[in-house]
């Protein structure tokens, strides 16, 4: 039996425990005086004194110990140990269970339980155990704290449900983190018995590692100290052995953006541990499916060829692979390797074929893909000649080319008298194919009401891009569009420079005339894909003659997007209201004896692309996420911009509603896959990656290590034990202290009034 | 020199208790014709009783109607009245300096001393006066001339209370100075053991004297309502003092000080002493005639 004080601070109260003394002599020294005659009958008899002194001493110490108890009780004292409990008398506690959702939790052993399992069994156990009114909350430590039950609740029952629900147990866990939100649960706790409970897999990794050990260093001074705090105890329940876990692990599956094509390649890496390499019993990617099929026969996908032993390099084996999905839209893709057959899976004391992974949990990774429609309208300066590419041809072709049928942008060529009317309508055959880009390619100049409408189209979102060449109107163009700084345009124009006849000099010696892209100078996000000066980039795109754009004052809105060898810009761009517009230097055709089209410049059509991409913001929403990081989708023009419903990877689908043009979610904690169906009944893929260091080490701590953390965190114990948890919990004396001070309280007032009556 | 009208009693205010007289009970000797009887008996106008008829009386004092009727010669014997000699002993002891809230119990007794020393000299008995703490500080002999309250008034107005109280040694002495029977007006606060101060009441008393103890107590020493803690300083020994919570001293003082005045009460019943207790927060013409008449009742 071991006591303590929650709020050692309030011990300072017992200074006033003196105050009846104070006043005892303060009384003594502040004294009538009388001349007195009648002396003799102040002699008090020697037993009326002592009766008297008795009394008064009582009376005193009776006070004294009154203060003092009182402060006492409010210092908040407790005692620790099972006394209070086997008398019947305990309080109730406050209990937040924090268990381990790493990967290392989805070890198994022979008899097919996972450490999880173990885990729920353990923490049941300990509800049996404990009494009815007290209060649990379960969490689970990953990467971000997940609330299973996130409020302390004696409903036991559905606590038990709750952890029956356990999310699979995926990444990698923050303990620290987990310690610290548990603490914060119980901070509002009113009772002194309060214990958290850290069940996991005894790994090193997470738990004692060089990087979780600082983490603990910087939070135990914000713990509370001393016994103010909750008791803190943690469950190992993983294996002792340090021998290599046998594993099979895929890291993160990956891919690039989509870019123009609905074909897109895929990368992961699988990590196989604590065995020597035997193929895997099956490896294969499926899309568009979330859940895996419970009957074995039922699983569908893409079998991937099984890599053979000379593609294993330190226990990695890369692995790649295409997909070219059926057309544009959110699609999942999930890649899963199965090393044991579902039989020895199911057995595993099977003798002579050993174990090829005994961690589940790694096993499959998913990849959200989107694979946005872009429709784009090209405005031609020229009136167009059928059968002849000219203008806004030759961009048409870059951004859609008519054979492709996996092509992602549908980009339509109209004269310039038709801009206002193409503007509603749609692009392609498919719905929610208004324009979303405008690029004129070379417009001498608009009427007004053009230009109002392109302007409204711009602040209401949409993306333009002006390309300048022979027809443009420069003074139009100043006086109109740039408006003082005040129009859609980026920059005013200067004038147009070089000489379109210049001929490409062939000794090699002779400097270009010419202009040509500066890859160095390509900062901007939109063209991020060509930095750098690579054989066969932009930087062979050559510009006999282009127009002079003033470079943008300081602290103005618009800004240099690419530049040119002659150090004039190339690109500018600039926001206008919810819209982009960018401002290109050349016309993107033929015009100027440009060879943007030719062959010379083979990424023309994938900067067509990207700008056009940029422009129509399809690469601001992610779909590949980390822990934490919100979930946000920005409805079609066709689907309800209040209502859309989120499936996540465990639990109920939940209802969200729309905040402006977005729908946000901000609870991505638990990894796995999210899919938001749309009003109208579209799904879209989100996918919380966990960290695949969760399958790297299953070490567990030494114990010097776990003596380290105990140190650190003022661990109360590491122990298995459900009984010694509950047994050393804390007992609250505050209201036993209450009663004493009533009681003294009694005690006073009946010797006051007896010595009142008695004088 | 100081004048009568420096004490300050109002000797018409006694005659709002009509017309009131300090009368002896017992016998006095006095020496002028007077109000009060005499233990000599002689021939004066008041029938006493008859005696046998000795040689040498005087033969015109015997009866003769008695001798018609019964053939014996008896001398008529008539009582002889005479005044008053009275003492009026007060106490100076500085315990009769304590006042609380109203006027000191010595001031008190000079009202009382002052006010009866009228009153007798005004029905012309002779009042003499003493004063005294550890010894007698003024011992003025009974006069019953009506300058002599003037004398009586200046000696009570030039006495200070001070002192130790030693009462019954006191007493004793001047019981055996007051030779002649009369009467003896003690007023004081008794501030002594009981049993010494009896046997001094006693003296008094054997020697004949009426014995009238005036126990001038202040309302404070009959209650002692002090609340606060207190240091009571002794108004007899300037070195003594007591710092105590009154409260817890009340109850066993209040005991110790009924016992006192209960004792003393009854050892003056006991030895005929006419014991009359005077709070000092009373009107001193009020106590003074309700005493009176009750004592002229009793007569």
């Amino acid at each position: 039996m071991a006591f303590g004080l929650t709020n050692a601070i309030m011990l300072i109260g017992l200074i006033a425990v003196a105050i009846p003394i104070i006043i005892h002599l303060l009384n003594r020294r502040r004294f009538d005086v009388v001349d007195w005659g009648a002396m003799q009958f102040l002699q008090v008899s020697e037993v009326t004194r002592r009766k008297v002194f008795i009394e008064e001493l009582l009376l005193m110490l009776l006070r004294m110990g009154l203060i003092a108890i009182l402060v006492l009780g409010m210092a908040l004292p407790f005692a620790v140990g099972s006394l209070f409990d086997r008398l019947g008398l305990g309080d109730n506690r406050d209990v937040v269970l924090v268990l381990d959702g790493s990967t290392g939790m989805s070890l198994t052993d022979d008899d097919n339980k996972s450490i999880q399992d173990k885990a729920v069994e353990w923490c049941k156990d300990l509800l049996d155990k404990m009494s009815p009114g007290d209060n649990v909350a379960v969490l689970q430590a990953r990467e971000q704290v997940v609330f299973v039950v996130p409020q302390l609740s004696s409903d036991h029952k559905r606590i038990r449900k709750e952890l029956d629900k356990l999310a699979a147990p995926r990444g990698v866990c923050d303990w620290p983190q987990a310690v610290e939100t548990a603490e914060a649960l119980l901070k509002n706790s009113g009772r002194s018995r309060r214990e958290i409970i850290l069940v996991g897999d005894g790994r090193k990794a997470g738990w004692s590692d060089e990087r979780t050990l600082r983490r603990w260093e910087l939070l135990a001074p914000q713990l509370p100290q001393g016994d103010a705090g909750p008791r803190l105890w943690a469950v190992p329940l993983g294996r002792t052995s340090s021998e290599p876990v046998p594993n099979w692990s895929l890291t993160s599956l990956r891919s690039g953006r989509a870019r123009a094509s609905t074909t897109l390649d895929f990368r992961s890496t699988v990590k196989v541990a604590g065995q020597k390499y035997e193929p895997p019993y099956s490896m294969r990617f499926r899309v568009d499916q979330i859940e895996e099929p419970t009957d074995t026969s039922q699983i569908k996908g893409s079998s991937l060829p099984l890599p053979s032993r000379d593609d294993l390099r330190d226990g990695r084996l890369p692995l790649t692979f295409s997909h070219t999905f059926e057309g544009p839209g959110a699609h999942l893709v999930t890649l899963i390797v199965e090393p044991d057959s579902p039989e020895r899976k199911k057995d595993k004391t099977q003798i002579g074929v050993p174990i090829k992974d005994r961690v589940a949990g790694d096993n499959r990774q998913d990849f959200a893909v989107m694979l946005p429609l872009l429709p784009v309208l090209l405005v031609d300066g020229l009136a167009p000649e059928p059968g002849k590419y000219r203008g806004a041809d030759f961009l048409q072709v870059a951004l859609a080319p008519a054979r492709d049928k996996s092509r992602l942008v549908r980009a339509r060529v109209v004269p310039l008298e038709e801009l206002t009317a193409a503007l509603s309508r749609d692009i392609g055959p498919e719905a929610n194919t208004k324009p979303r880009v405008v690029v004129l390619c070379d417009v001498p100049r608009l009427a007004d009401d053009q230009r109002e409408t392109l302007t409204q189209f711009v602040n209401a979102g949409g993306g333009l891009l002006v390309t300048h060449g022979p027809r443009s109107d420069l003074t139009w163009y100043n006086k109109e569009l740039y408006r003082g700084g005040l129009g859609l345009l980026p920059t005013i124009l200067d004038e147009p420079n070089g000489n379109e006849d210049d001929p490409y000099p062939t000794d090699g010696v002779t400097p270009d005339p010419a202009a040509h892209p500066l890859p160095a100078s390509f900062t901007h996000a939109a063209l991020d894909l060509f930095r750098g000066n690579l054989s066969g980039g932009l930087g062979n795109a050559r510009f006999p003659r282009w127009w002079k754009l003033a470079r943008p004052e300081i602290g103005s809105p618009s800004l240099v997007v690419a530049e040119l060898t002659t150090k004039y810009p190339w690109m500018l761009e600039k926001q206008v209201g919810k819209g982009r517009v960018i401002q290109c230097a050349v016309a993107m055709d033929d015009s100027w004896n440009t060879n943007l089209h030719r062959l010379e410049v083979p990424e023309f059509p994938l900067l067509a692309f990207e700008l056009v991409a940029y422009l129509a913001g399809a690469r601001g929403i992610e779909f590949n996420l980390t822990p934490g990081q919100p979930l946000i989708y920005q409805p079609l023009d066709d689907e309800s911009k209040e209502r859309a419903t989120l499936r996540p990877p465990q639990g109920e689908p939940v209802e969200l509603e729309g905040k402006g043009d977005l729908f946000v979610h901000k609870d991505t904690r638990l990894p796995g896959v999210y899919s938001l169906t749309t009003s109208r009944n579209r799904t879209i893929y989100y996918v919380v990656h966990p960290d695949p260091r969760g399958s790297d080490d299953f070490t567990p701590a030494t114990e010097a290590e776990r003596e380290q953390v105990k140190e650190l965190v003022k661990l109360d114990g590491y122990t298995q034990d459900v009984s010694q948890v509950l047994a050393a919990s804390r007992q609250d004396l505050w209201w036993w202290l209450m009663l004493g001070v009533i009681g003294l309280l009694c005690g006073e007032v009946w010797l006051t009034g007896r010595i009142v009556k008695g004088r | 020199m100081p004048t009568a009208s420096t004490i300050r009693f109002d000797p018409t205010s006694l005659a709002r208790y009509g017309r009131l007289a300090l009368v002896a009970r017992g016998l006095v000797e006095g020496f002028l014709t007077g109000a009060h009887k005499s233990p000599y008996k002689g021939y004066s106008v008041e029938f006493a009783e008859h005696r046998q008829y000795y040689p040498g009386d005087e033969i015109r004092h015997i009866d003769w109607r008695a001798y018609g009727k019964t053939d014996r010669y008896y001398i008529k014997e008539y009582e002889e009245e005479t005044n008053l000699r009275a003492h009026l002993l007060v106490d100076a002891s500085g315990s009769m300096a304590y006042a609380g809230k109203q006027q000191s119990k010595f001031e008190y007794a000079q009202l009382v001393a002052a006010s009866l020393a009228y009153l007798m000299l005004h029905q012309r008995d002779a009042v003499g006066l003493g004063t005294h703490d550890t010894q007698i500080r003024r011992l003025i002999p009974p006069k019953a001339t009506s300058k002599h309250l003037l004398q009586v008034l200046t000696a009570l107005e030039q006495t200070q209370p001070g002192g130790e109280t030693d009462l019954a040694p006191i007493w004793h002495q001047l019981a055996s100075q007051f030779s002649r029977r009369g009467m003896v007006i003690i007023l004081s606060d008794c501030f002594d053991k009981v049993k010494p101060l009896l046997k001094a009441l006693q003296h008094f008393r054997y020697q004949r004297h009426e014995v009238l103890l005036f126990h001038i107590l202040a309302p404070e020493e009959i209650e002692f309502p002090f609340t606060k803690w207190t240091q009571f300083r002794n108004l007899e020994n300037a070195g003594h003092k007591l710092l105590v919570d009154p409260s817890w001293l009340r109850k066993e003082y209040r005991k110790n000080f009924q016992e006192f005045c209960t004792e003393l009460r009854e050892s003056a019943g006991k030895a005929q002493v006419d014991y009359h207790l005077m709070r000092t927060d009373q009107s001193v013409d009020r106590a003074l005639g309700i005493y009176l008449s009750r004592r002229h009742a009793r007569r």
